[in-house]
């Protein structure tokens, strides 16, 4: 529109305002009848001039507002000046420290000088001429001043001024806002959260008291010198709302309230929750869930709406880089572990804490804070309590040492759930009842699992064996048969990984009796057990014991199965491997060598089941002497270990000690104490130093190491080895007296027969209570004892003793195992090595041997 | 206060003879004098902090005026100047309070509720203020207009007296600038909140 065009509208509307309203728009149309643009114009000018207003009925005179906040700001500093040095109470206003919306905060001191004290004081900007308003501001400020907690600044006093303005003398708090401090501080994740926990408490402190802030943001929560956190202001913001508090609020900010403040709905302890939610996402993320501002004033519910949908992590990834990294730095963290802290827990704690409806949020800060303190301790937060999963990955995380049992649980049960899966489509029915029966296998260790918690007292680490008896305590409330064998099974296992062989036998033996109650007498389930049970045996060195679960196993399997099924696999080559002991090591061999093929196939179709056949497989050959070959495949098995990044295998923890093993025999000793360490670190780590499989690893390692001559090494070894066995076996156990007589032929070594013969003395006691008579090891402790009551001059006791063991071991029927054949080589050494003539002795044992090898 | 009472009356004089440069001086004057006047406004009622702008004006005009120098024609003209400071006033304020022209780092601020709208506010003043550089261009005299009536609150007759027209064209040019402003701001308002917010996230 130009100059012109406006010139001439002015006057068309000019004259149409001196008609009377009726006739105007009448004259428009005749006068502009050729004019339709000008027409236009006219008629709008003109409904709008008829309406008579400059602003919109919906929109208030913006000038008001703009002048009074101007002369408000002229005046402040000027209404401040004025103040300072007058008296409130029994305080002289010092400095200003601080001004807002809400008034003027200031730094006061006793007025009369009694002794120092320095308070903050606050005048509030409200206008409190009418009774009411005064009593209200009276009544809630003696409920807040019994507000006594150490995370909220003290309330000491209030009233209203001569001049009518009302003020509170509250605790001076030194301090800087809590997100500036953990910035400046660069506290990482779980100082924050810690923080942030002390938070809640005194929230829910104040909540429990039925205070609520209303305004909780960084600059209301300081964090002193000391690190304790102050939160300032509590309940002091409702003496700016209006006469009717429930009604919209006056006084809040926008980016810290929760909706239901912005809406002007009721506002609960639920809203100091959802702006405490607010700072922690501040303080996790370093950014807001939102921005609001004024110009967006009537899309506010809308865009929060929206923005809480979004988890923080992923508001955190959109940042620009640049921020992120700020932000990642201030949290000693890289972009991407921060990342990975904020998703899982966080997240879900934050979207229940920013809930746009304020009964979906914690009921309490104390819950929040609950919530917080459990992800700390790394326990399943309420949030995310119905994912069993993520109940497993929290209770594996907290008990590491229990972590690879339980991890072979897991997948024992993940095994069942694939497998009846992948079953469904065949057999449809009978799956599911599989699957429903995988399920609830799964459910009843779920729930063992959480029993766990909350009962326990935190910090003390659950043992898997508490699991298992609760478990196994269980099982008899279970009606479904075959559900109960499963679970049987399982726990037997358990039982046998953390080397608690006799409970996993006896349980076995249950299972296996349950199953041929319920299946057929020979069910591929009896085998399953049965396979389980002569693993237990071979674990402990009972081949003979092992031999015929694992034959009847292997049996069962070939008769329903495919050759080169996995389950006839494994139960052929640990029928293999118990017969390298008890039969010819070559026939061993040749059992294990006809499956071979399988083995090698099934890794190659990435079965990673068969690599622990390969493990066995080089065992038996180094059963049949064939060293180097077995040699290979450790070292092969170690490198596919590794490529799988699974370092941690027990299979990793075979290799490593049968290399220690194969090591020390090609006398490369270094090598072997290589090979035993890293095996002892492992075992160590995964299963704990008094696991059978870490004291067989120490007992290895003694070996190289006293051939290299290392004997302060060796004794170190030997020393630990005594209580590790006693925790695990009791006092009263062989293998206890066993480890103790190692310690005495150390002590014969080093010539220090007293200990030596104090030793032996040791282990003979406990020999004699738990083993046979005439047992081979009270026969050799017999022979040791023989040889220090000689060093030691006594020599009654020595003849008494060697005519004891020599009677016992000439009684024997039955060849000396080669085992034996090397306890008695050993104790010819300690004979040739002692300080005496004891060559009649020496040639006794050394005809012994021949015998008893020929016999 | 910087000049006397007897400079700004002379000021004034000059001005009703076409010196108007010497609206800048004036301008910090009425600056001041606001400054003072609402100083001890407050001072006196601090309960009721309500200023009305029309007293506002008057009293700038009371504090600056020696009366006795100014005839009635005179005190109309004043109050058109005084006007337009408060409108040059207002707008440089709302320029500060604008959420637009606040950028960068985000605090977070306590508002009570009569500042609550305050950008809000800011912003439409702003943009009322665009809207008059823009009626100026089709006819300058409707601005002087809107100025003595809307920022001055001046009545219809010192408004006439001050401008140099009769009453009824200032009833006239009021009704059409209101019109013209209702209708331009509306427009203006609606495209704004027609328009999809994008909320970007800001580190606090």
């Amino acid at each position: 529109m130009d100059r012109v065009e406006w010139k001439r509208i002015e006057e068309i509307v000019d004259q149409t305002l001196d008609m009377p309203k009726k006739q105007r728009r009448d004259y428009i149309s005749e006068i502009c009848n050729d004019k339709p643009a000008i027409k236009k114009e006219v008629l709008e000018l003109l409904e709008s001039i008829e309406k008579g207003k400059l602003f919109s009925d919906s929109q208030p005179d913006p000038k008001n507002n703009l002048m009074q906040n101007m002369l408000d700001g002229m005046n402040k500093s000027r209404l401040h000046e004025n103040l300072i040095g007058k008296t409130i109470g029994s305080y002289r206003l010092v400095k200003l420290i601080g001004s807002g919306g809400m008034g003027a905060v200031f730094l006061g001191e006793r007025a009369d000088g009694l002794f120092e004290h320095s308070v903050a004081i606050k005048i509030i900007r409200r206008d409190f001429t009418d009774s009411e308003t005064r009593n209200h501001f009276d009544n809630e400020r003696r409920i807040l001043a019994k507000l006594t907690h150490e995370g909220i600044a003290q309330l000491y006093d209030g009233g209203v001024t001569d001049e009518g303005r009302p003020y509170l003398i509250m605790e001076y708090v030194e301090g800087i806002p809590i997100d500036q401090y953990c910035n400046d501080n660069r506290l990482n994740i779980d100082q924050r959260l810690n923080l942030f926990r002390s938070v809640c408490q005194a929230v829910q402190y104040a909540h429990s008291n039925l205070i609520i802030h209303r305004d909780l943001k960084p600059e209301n929560i300081l964090v002193k010198k000391n690190g304790k956190v102050k939160i300032l202001d509590f309940g002091i913001a409702q003496f700016s709302e209006g006469q009717n508090a429930a009604s919209s609020p006056r006084f809040l900010s926008l980016n810290n309230a929760a909706p239901e403040q912005l809406t002007g709905d009721m506002v609960t302890t639920a809203s100091d929750i959802y702006s405490l939610g607010i700072l922690l996402h501040n303080l996790m993320a370093g950014c807001r869930p939102y921005n609001l501002n004024y110009q967006n004033m009537n899309d506010h519910v809308e865009v929060i709406k929206e923005n809480l949908a979004k988890k923080s992590s992923v508001r955190f990834q959109q940042l620009p880089h640049d921020q992120q990294k700020e932000i990642a730095e201030n949290r000693n963290l890289s972009i991407r572990s921060m990342e990975k802290s904020l998703s899982g827990d966080l997240d879900s704690i934050l979207q229940k804490t920013l809930q746009f409806l304020p009964g979906q949020r914690y009921a309490s800060a104390g819950e929040l804070q609950n919530d917080i303190h459990l992800h700390l301790l790394d326990l399943p937060v309420s949030t995310r309590s119905d994912d069993q999963y993520y109940r497993f990955l929290k209770f594996f995380k907290r008990n590491k040492k229990a972590t690879l049992f339980l991890a072979a649980i897991l997948l024992l049960i993940t095994g069942f759930s694939i497998f009846h899966t992948t079953q469904i489509g065949i057999e449809r029915n009978e799956a599911q009842v599989e699957a429903a029966r995988a399920d609830e296998v799964t459910s009843f260790l779920v729930d063992l699992f959480d029993s766990s918690h909350p009962t326990y007292a935190p910090g003390e680490e659950i043992t898997a064996e508490d699991l298992l008896e609760q478990g196994l305590e269980r099982t008899d409330q279970i009606s479904d048969l075959p559900v109960k064998s499963e679970i049987l099974a399982t726990i037997g296992q358990a039982y046998t990984q953390l080397g608690e062989h006799d409970t996993g036998r006896e349980i076995f033996h249950r299972a296996i009796d349950l199953n041929q109650s319920i299946y057929e007498r020979e069910s591929i389930e009896t085998a399953d057990v049965m396979l389980d049970l002569g693993i237990n045996y071979v674990t402990t060195g009972d081949w003979e014991l092992s031999l015929p679960y694992l034959k009847e196993a292997y049996e069962i399997y070939t008769d329903h199965l495919e050759p080169d099924h996995p389950n006839v696999v494994k139960s052929a080559i640990r029928l293999a491997k118990t017969l390298s002991h008890t039969a010819e090591p070559d026939s061993a061999l040749k059992l294990a060598d006809s499956y071979i093929e399988s083995i090698e196939d099934g890794y190659r179709e990435h079965d990673r089941e068969f690599l622990t056949d390969h493990l066995y497989y080089a065992y038996i050959l180094a059963r049949a002497e064939e060293i180097d070959r077995a040699e290979a495949i450790y070292l092969d098995l170690i490198e596919r270990y590794e490529q799988l990044n699974d370092t941690l295998n027990f299979s990793v923890v075979v290799s490593h000690n049968n290399l220690g093993g194969i090591y020390n025999e090609k006398e490369k000793y270094r090598k072997s104490v290589q090979y035993y360490s890293k095996s002892l670190d492992i075992t160590n780590y995964t299963y704990g130093p008094d696991h059978p499989y870490t004291l067989t690893v120490r007992r290895n390692l003694t070996n190289p190491i006293s051939e290299l001559g290392w004997h302060e090494d060796q004794l170190a070894l030997i020393q630990e080895l005594i209580p590790l066995t006693k925790n695990r076996y009791g006092w009263e156990h062989w293998r206890t007296g066993f480890e103790i007589a190692r310690y005495g032929r150390f002590s014969l070594q080093k010539n220090d027969y007293a200990k030596a013969d104090s030793l032996f003395q040791e282990t003979y006691s406990i020999y004699n209570s738990v083993l046979d008579p005439g047992h081979f090891l009270i026969a050799r402790t017999e022979a040791y004892l023989t040889l220090t009551n000689r060093l030691l001059g006594n020599h009654e006791t020595a003849d008494s003793l060697y005519n004891r063991h020599m009677a016992n071991l000439n009684e024997r029927d039955s060849n000396f195992s080669n085992a034996q054949i090397r306890r008695l080589q050993s104790l010819i050494d300690a004979y040739k090595e002692a300080n005496g003539d004891f060559e009649k002795e020496i040639q006794t044992y050394q005809s012994m041997i021949a015998e008893g090898e020929g016999r | 206060m910087k000049r006397s009472n007897q400079s700004v009356t002379r000021l004034l004089v000059e001005m009703r003879e076409g010196a108007d440069h010497l609206y800048d001086e004036l301008f910090s004057i009425v600056y001041d004098n606001l400054k003072t006047i609402a100083n001890r406004q407050l001072n006196r009622e601090y309960n009721n902090i309500t200023l009305s702008k029309t007293s506002l004006v008057h009293e700038v005009y009371l504090k600056l005026m020696d009366q006795n120098d100014v005839d009635w024609q005179g005190r109309a003209h004043f109050y058109a100047i005084v006007s337009k400071c408060m409108r040059q006033i207002l707008i440089d304020h709302a320029r500060k309070k604008s959420a637009n022209k606040r950028g960068g780092r985000k605090k977070a601020i306590t508002y009570l509720d009569g500042l609550m709208k305050l950008e809000q506010s800011a912003d439409r003043l702003i943009n009322l203020d665009s809207a008059l550089n823009r009626l100026k261009k089709l006819n300058p005299r409707l601005v002087r207009v809107v100025e003595c009536r809307y920022f001055g609150e001046m009545t219809i007759s010192d408004t006439a007296a001050a401008l140099g027209i009769s009453e009824k064209t200032v009833n006239r040019d009021w009704k059409k600038a209101k019109g013209w402003l209702h209708k331009e701001l509306k427009n203006r308002f609606e495209t704004n909140t027609d328009k999809k917010k994008s909320v970007s996230l800001q580190q606090s």
